[in-house]
């Protein structure tokens, strides 16, 4: 498996679902002191992504889609590149959930790290929640700038940019970015705050 | 896939459409009681990390819930696929967001997901109602928009929402789809496709008689960056019927940039807009102006503009 270029179908979808005796079975393998790294692995792809996602949050949907597949394929070695499918399977979904869960439940107190940290903070959990999935809307070169500017803090000229980007537009777009939060978290009619950007 | 031609003895005309008005979706009797997706299915983790965590059997049961309803929810919209060309208006009105599904591969996904999902405490309805779609001829099947309204009620997703929308369109309830769609349109900020919202919601106004508010919401759909051709396709249509001539001319110049004359989708747009003239009737440009302009864009029938052009002075 390892270096094949054919792209892993879906774990979830692969080959005749197994029984759920066999899924427990598999989650035993999976989880008890993280063998195959997964959280590390989640963490990075996050990272890389400039995702808000609860890391932990994606792990377990990761394990879940891993012991459903692998129940279905119990003798075979698990391979890096399916680990790294069912991280990119579980991302899909739970950004595809996230929109959906903005109006399937309406004024949840909110069940993942970062809701509850905005309920902490006397937020909304819906409105912060909105804005996580506009966040997730925008083009990740503007999200990857607005975590290391505002979220992380550093310096313009520290930011990393590929060909043809401008660090003024990337700038712009950050701000934009940071907008979507403020639109969050202010009343309508409070004036625009400032913010130490660049 | 072509709709079979229903004959003009089957359907209303134009004017008779089976538009029920800005009706509520309510329920029917012998919906088949799918419960409704349990608000907020997320996970409680502890900030310092889920590996060896004490709760992880009761937290994983969640994750599995989870991924049951999205399992069960994607075959009873895919069973939409399976039914929905039956319906009346299909390929009529307007592209249905699933390619046709055949029986037999749905049969199969649905025996594998099954297997997984029996004795799962959260989704028993789904499960025994699906396991009756199976045992069920096709021809017994209920209509796309009841799947669809049921995909949803297991999970409420831009997914489930959308292709019920379409598939009340395909069957000709404008004021229903209306409604459908109308509901989720508040939220298209965070839709992956939310053109697919703004087009189905325009071509239901239009029904509805609506017709430059279906203009503005065509307009919408068609200036989305993600949008399909049809989006684009149809709003030179509804500006070439209702629009302004300046309108008009830039969303034929739209159409001429962004869309392959010879391109499939577009041929499939133009051949559901000539099947729902010949059903439906089709009208005429609201103004002199328009339909000079109309005249005009058909000299060029070799652009895409000029196909839509032709298209309206068949009229």
């Amino acid at each position: 498996m390892a270096g094949s270029p054919r792209r892993t179908p879906p774990v979830a979808d692969s080959g005749p679902e197994p029984d759920r005796c066999l899924v427990r079975a598999q989650l035993d393998r999976l989880l008890p002191g993280d063998p195959y790294g997964v959280l590390p692995l989640v963490r990075t792809i996050l990272s890389e992504r400039a995702l808000l996602l609860d890391p932990d949050r994606v792990t377990l949907r990761v394990f879940a889609l891993l012991a459903r597949s692998r129940a279905a394929a119990p003798g075979i070695e698990l391979a890096r590149r399916t680990i790294l499918d069912a991280v990119e399977q579980a991302l899909e979904q739970l950004l595809e959930e996230e929109a959906g869960d903005l109006w399937s439940s309406p004024n949840r107190d909110g069940g993942d790290t970062f809701s509850r940290f905005a309920v902490s903070l006397g937020l909304d959990a819906d409105s912060m929640g909105e804005a996580r999935a506009r966040f997730h809307m925008l083009d990740l070169a503007t999200r990857a700038a607005f975590l290391h500017l505002v979220v992380e803090g550093r310096p313009l000229e520290t930011l990393q940019v590929g060909r043809g980007q401008d660090r003024g537009v990337l700038l712009r777009s950050a701000r934009e970015a940071l907008d979507i939060f403020r639109a969050s978290l202010s009343p309508p009619d409070s004036p625009p705050s400032t913010h130490p950007l660049p | 896939m072509t709709a079979p031609e229903p004959s003009r003895q089957d359907l209303p005309s134009r004017a008779g459409l089976p538009v029920s008005g800005e009706g509520v979706d309510r329920p029917e009797d012998g919906d088949l009681g799918v419960p409704a997706a349990r608000p907020g299915e997320t996970v409680e983790v502890g900030s310092s990390g889920i590996v060896g965590s004490e709760s992880m059997e009761g937290i994983l049961e969640l994750e599995f819930a989870r991924l049951n309803r999205r399992s069960l929810a994607s075959l009873l919209r895919q069973a939409t696929g399976v039914v929905v060309p039956r319906a009346p208006y299909y390929g009529v009105l307007a592209g249905f967001p699933l390619p046709p599904q055949s029986v037999r591969l749905w049969r199969r996904r649905a025996r594998a997901a099954l297997r997984l999902v029996r004795g799962a405490k959260s989704v028993p309805s789904a499960a025994d109602w699906i396991s009756q779609l199976l045992v069920r001829p096709v021809e017994r099947w209920p209509v796309a928009s009841r799947l669809a309204r049921s995909a949803r009620r297991v999970e409420d997703s831009e997914f489930t929402r959308i292709t019920q929308g379409y598939a009340l369109l395909c069957e000709g309830e404008a004021g229903r789809a209306h409604n459908v769609f109308r509901g989720i349109e508040g939220c298209v900020r965070v839709l992956r496709h939310a053109w697919r919202v703004h087009e189905g919601l325009a071509l239901s106004l239009e029904l509805l008689g609506r017709h430059r508010e279906a203009l503005e919401t065509m307009e919408t759909a068609a200036e989305d960056p993600r949008r399909g051709v049809s989006a684009v396709a149809e709003g030179l249509r509804l500006s070439l019927l209702y629009g302004s001539r300046s309108r008009a001319r830039r969303s034929a110049a739209r159409l001429d940039m962004l869309v392959e004359e010879r391109s499939p989708a577009f041929a499939a747009v133009l051949g559901r807009m000539r099947l729902r003239a010949r059903i439906l009737g089709l009208p005429s440009p609201r103004s002199a102006e328009l339909a000079d302009l109309v005249r005009r864009l058909a000299m060029e029938p070799g652009t895409p503009s000029g196909r839509v052009a032709v298209l309206l002075l068949s009229s």
